[in-house]
């Protein structure tokens, strides 16, 4: 009984703390998959604002300055809510592996429990009737056949 | 009565005659002839590599003396058919198998008499402690079950059980493979080794039990084993007294095949231990002859409860000699359901606290 008591309670206490690890992973994933679809703002090249061959208008350049700090503005919106969306995502699937290991560690729990009402089982085998001292190995060979070796490519 | 002695050819096992012009042994159907000697020789071999595969030496129990079945009654149950033998001063009145009344049949004789007993060594007070014992603890246990119980109608009764010794030689073949992996920066490497494994030798078995009640359940009788034979006594009738016995209707050649498949599974089992170090070991060959087989009549004791609780019927047996307590106990769905709900509850709001102080939410 204790042996199951002792079992069970590691068994629940592996679940338990496997959940951050896992679920760090798990969010890990997720920045990258979101990393691969953002879209990235590349850096202004300053030369863009200056294209023209001719000496402009200061106020055009201010417009055109004007536009590119509404731009970067807005992608800093951007990037606001694309973090606060994957914070979202990440606490969900947090929320969501805790009630799984819940439920695994309430089965175990409960399963054990149950375990406990069943004592009779068929005895299968007749160990508690051996002859003390009565066995005997006259014959004790291993023979090595042949060897194999198998070789498969790493994913990097 | 004198017996007929016939003797085997040993070509085509047809039956030999004496053929007095040679003054050898004729076979009639196949015309070979042997001298009486190496015939006689031959039959012996084969009448005790016969007793070999689990065949008995001998029969068990003895007959009894006259005058010893005196006071013993016969007790029949109406519902389940068992015959309970008791002494004049047990007065028993319910089948200890299904609690239905028994009434008394007649005086007990005949079948044949134990070679050994095991007598009581934990009394009615020890069983009731034992059975209370087995309750506690048990969550899903209904509490109406607890307090219904009819405790004071535990019974004890000396089961009868035949016991086998027997011999066991052995040859077993295994596959068997060992493994090693290793990797370099581009590959990932494993090293199958194969090994052929022979193993052979003997283990030797005693009183190996199998019950001879078929009221007796077969596997509640064997998850109160072990029980232990130094304590057996030849028997006696006084053994009985303030007791039930159950009389055997499973014979011991109907219950050879059981024993058998037990001590072969053993000798399966420690064989197999012997092979070591490997990663995957496949049985190949088995050849497990059992021989010297022998047989016992014995009366173990067991408190026997039952139970029936809404329709369904609850046994418990009791180890007499050792007190082990078993038998399968109702659960309580609503309750089950409740410990689920709360355990789940508890661990997800566990978890989800600790994710927290890890900075995953």
């Amino acid at each position: 009984m204790n042996v199951k008591k002792i079992s069970i309670s590691f068994i629940s206490a592996l679940l338990l703390f496997s959940v951050p690890l896992f679920s760090s992973e798990v969010q890990c994933k997720l920045c990258d998959i979101s990393k691969s679809c953002a879209v990235y703002e590349e850096d202004l090249d300053c030369d863009e604002l200056f294209e023209d061959d001719y000496l402009y208008d200061d106020e055009d350049a201010f417009d055109k300055v004007d536009e590119f700090e509404v731009d970067e503005d807005k992608g800093n919106e951007d990037s606001d809510s694309s973090k606060s969306s994957k914070k979202g995502g990440g606490i969900v699937v947090t929320v969501l592996i805790c009630i799984a290991i819940g439920l695994i560690i309430a089965g175990v729990v409960v399963g054990s429990m149950w375990a406990q009402l069943k004592s009779v089982h068929q005895k299968n085998t007749a160990s508690d009737y051996k002859r003390e001292n009565s066995f005997k190995l006259n014959i004790s060979e291993d023979t090595f056949l042949r060897k194999e070796v198998q070789k498969t490519k790493r994913s990097s | 009565m004198s017996e007929l002695i016939e003797y085997k050819c040993p070509c085509c096992a047809g039956k030999l005659e004496f053929n007095s012009g040679t003054q050898n042994m004729k076979c009639p159907f196949c015309e070979s002839e042997f001298d009486v000697e190496t015939v006689q020789k031959y039959n012996e071999e084969l009448a005790a590599a016969s007793a070999a595969n689990g065949q008995l030496e001998a029969s068990a129990g003895g007959e009894w003396a006259s005058g010893e079945t005196n006071g013993m009654n016969v007790y029949h149950c109406q519902s389940c058919g068992a015959e309970i033998i008791a002494d004049a001063t047990t007065g028993a009145s319910s089948c200890p198998y299904c609690d239905a009344p028994i009434v008394m049949s007649g005086t007990f004789s005949g079948d044949l008499k134990p070679d050994y007993i095991i007598p009581f060594k934990l009394d009615k007070k020890a069983a009731k402690n034992a059975y209370n014992k087995h309750l506690d603890g048990k969550k899903l246990l209904p509490k109406v079950f607890r307090e219904e119980n009819h405790i004071d109608e535990i019974k004890g009764v000396y089961v009868p059980v035949w016991l086998f010794d027997a011999d066991a030689d052995a040859s077993m073949r295994y596959k068997a493979i060992k493994k090693k992996r290793w990797s370099d920066s581009s590959y990932n490497y494993v090293e199958s080794s194969y090994y052929s494994v022979a193993r052979a030798g003997s283990l030797s078995f005693e009183n190996v039990p199998v019950d001879g009640s078929s009221k007796m359940p077969d596997d509640l009788m064997e998850s109160i084993e072990p029980f232990d034979f130094k304590d057996a006594v030849e028997f006696k009738t006084a053994y009985l007294s303030g007791y039930l016995a159950d009389k055997y209707d499973v014979s011991d050649k109907d219950s050879l095949p059981r024993a058998n498949d037990r001590m072969k599974k053993s000798v399966s089992e420690t064989f197999r231990q012997t092979v070591k170090n490997y990663d995957t070991v496949n049985t190949e060959v088995e050849n497990i002859n059992l021989q010297n087989g022998k047989v016992k009549y014995v009366l173990y004791p067991v408190w026997i409860l039952n139970t029936t609780w809404q329709g369904n019927k609850y046994t418990f047996a009791m180890n007499g000699q050792t007190g082990r307590m078993v038998g399968n106990l109702p659960a309580d769905k609503n309750t089950a359901i409740k410990y689920f709900c709360a355990t789940a509850a508890i661990s997800t709001a566990v978890l989800l606290g600790l994710s927290y102080l890890f900075g995953m939410m």
